[in-house]
C-alpha cells in the first residue's frame, strides 16, 4: 500500500513535468497555423458550452422589430464584420488564419441560426477566452448586444432593410494616396 | 514494484482527469473578463518562447530605411491597427479580449515585459535577437486573436511591419505622421466611421440604402 501511494505521488509530479518538458521543447503548437491538440477542440468546446448553458439568458428574438434589426446590422457591420464576414462577400482574410478560426456567421457553414439567441448574447457580451473574440460589454449597450444577437441568429431570414445594412460600405482598401509608397501593393498574393 | 508502477500510472492519469472535470464543470473560466488561471500566461509564454528560439529568424532591423518603415506603417494601419492601435489611439476591443491585444505602437507598457526583440529600455540598440515579431506576424499565435499573415503579406512586408515595431521608439517624422490617427485610418475598417458610432446609428440607414 505504501508503494502504491508513493507511486501515485510520483505520477502526480511526473505529469506536470512531462507537460513542462513538452512546452519548452519548441515542438508544442504555438503558431495559429499549427493543428489542434488531440481532444483540444472537444474539451474547450465543452467547457464553453457548459458555462454558457449555466449563464445565458433566454429570450425569444423572433419578433424583434425591423428597426432594431437594422440597428443590430449596423453594429455588426462596425464591430463584427472584419472577422465574421458579411452576406454574399468573400470571408475576411484573417478569419481562417486565426486559431481557432472565426466562424463566418453569414455562410452556410458558420451560421449559428440553430443556437439560441441567448447563447450568442452571452458570447458577444462576455467574449471567449483564448480566441480573438472580445467582450463587448463595455463597448455596446445591452440592447445593442441583443440586437446583434438577433441579427446573427436570424442570419438566413433577415428583412431586406437589415440586409441592406449588411452590404459592404467601404472599398476594402483605400489608403491615403499621399502616404502610399509607390510599388507597394497592399496584397501581393491572392488568398489561398 | 508492480504496485509502485500502478501508482505512477494512476497518479499520471489523475491530473488530466481532474483538469477535464474542472473544465466541463461549467465553472472554468470562459469569458474574457474571467481571471487568468494560475500560471496560465507563463505556461503559454513558455511554449511561444521555445518556438521563437527554434524558428524565429535573426535580423538587425535598426537600420531599416524610411520608405520601408513607411510601407510597414501603411500595412500596419490596414491590417493591425484595429486591435494593436496607434500611438495616440487605443481600440476599444483591445483590452476586452483574453489575452488582451498589446498596443504595439505605445511603448513601453502593454508589451508583456521583456519581449521586445530589439532595443533596450532607453531605446539603445541591442545585439540582434531572434525576431519574435516576425514569427508572430507570419505564423500567428494560437489561442489568441492573432492571425497568421503568411498568405496575406509577403515576407518583405512582414519584415517592414516587424521593423516598424522594432523601431517604434525612434521612428522618422514622416513615419510618425503616417501613424497619426485620422479619418483615413478608420476608412480601412469596413464601417461608416462617424454614422455608426455606438448609440446613434439611425443616420447611417439612408447612406447604406442608397
Amino acid at each position: 500500500m505504501t508503494k502504491l501511494i508513493l507511486g501515485i505521488l510520483v505520477g502526480v509530479v511526473l505529469f506536470p513535468l512531462a507537460v513542462y518538458a513538452y512546452l519548452t521543447s519548441g515542438y508544442a503548437p504555438a503558431a495559429a497555423t499549427d493543428s489542434a491538440l488531440p481532444l483540444e477542440t472537444f474539451i474547450a468546446g465543452t467547457a464553453l458550452f457548459r458555462r454558457i448553458h449555466s449563464e445565458a439568458p433566454t429570450r425569444d428574438v423572433s419578433g424583434m422589430p425591423t428597426a432594431d434589426l437594422v440597428t443590430g446590422a449596423q453594429a455588426y457591420q462596425k464591430n463584427c464584420a472584419m472577422c465574421h464576414g458579411l452576406p454574399n462577400q468573400p470571408p475576411p482574410a484573417i478569419a481562417s488564419t486565426m486559431f481557432p478560426p472565426a466562424p463566418e456567421l453569414f455562410s452556410q457553414k458558420g451560421m449559428v441560426t440553430d443556437d439560441p439567441a441567448g447563447e450568442t448574447y452571452w458570447k458577444v457580451k462576455n467574449g471567449i477566452r483564448l480566441t480573438g473574440m472580445p467582450s463587448f460589454k463595455n463597448v455596446l449597450s445591452d440592447d445593442q448586444i441583443w440586437q446583434v444577437a438577433a441579427v446573427v441568429s436570424r442570419a438566413d431570414k433577415l428583412p431586406p432593410e437589415a440586409q441592406d445594412a449588411l452590404k459592404p460600405v467601404a472599398p476594402p482598401s483605400a489608403p491615403p494616396p499621399s502616404a502610399a509608397p509607390a510599388g507597394m501593393p497592399a496584397k501581393p498574393k491572392p488568398r489561398s | 514494484m508492480v504496485k509502485f508502477i500502478l501508482g505512477v500510472v494512476i497518479g499520471a492519469i489523475l491530473i488530466p482527469l481532474a483538469v477535464v472535470a474542472y473544465l466541463v464543470s461549467g465553472y472554468a473560466p470562459a469569458a474574457t473578463a474571467d481571471a487568468p488561471m494560475p500560471f496560465e500566461s507563463r505556461i503559454a509564454g513558455m511554449a511561444l518562447q521555445a518556438r521563437f528560439k527554434k524558428e524565429a529568424p535573426v535580423r538587425d532591423l535598426s537600420g531599416m530605411s524610411t520608405p520601408d518603415l513607411l510601407a510597414g506603417a501603411e500595412i500596419y494601419k490596414k491590417d493591425c491597427v484595429m486591435c494593436h492601435g496607434l500611438p495616440d489611439q487605443k481600440p476599444e476591443i483591445a483590452d476586452n479580449m483574453f489575452p488582451p491585444a498589446p498596443q504595439e505602437m505605445k511603448p513601453p507598457q502593454g508589451r508583456g515585459g521583456q519581449r521586445g526583440p530589439q532595443g533596450g529600455p532607453g531605446g539603445a540598440p541591442r545585439a540582434p535577437r531572434p525576431n519574435g515579431d516576425f514569427w508572430r506576424i507570419k505564423n500567428g499565435i494560437r489561442l489568441t486573436g492573432m492571425p497568421s499573415f503568411q498568405n496575406i503579406l509577403s515576407e518583405d512586408q512582414i519584415w517592414q511591419v516587424t521593423g516598424l515595431i522594432a523601431n517604434r521608439r525612434r521612428l522618422p517624422p514622416e513615419v510618425q505622421a503616417a501613424l497619426k490617427s485620422e479619418p483615413a485610418a478608420a476608412a480601412a475598417m469596413p464601417a461608416p466611421p462617424a454614422a455608426a458610432a455606438a448609440g446613434k446609428p439611425a443616420t447611417a440607414k439612408a447612406k447604406t440604402a442608397g
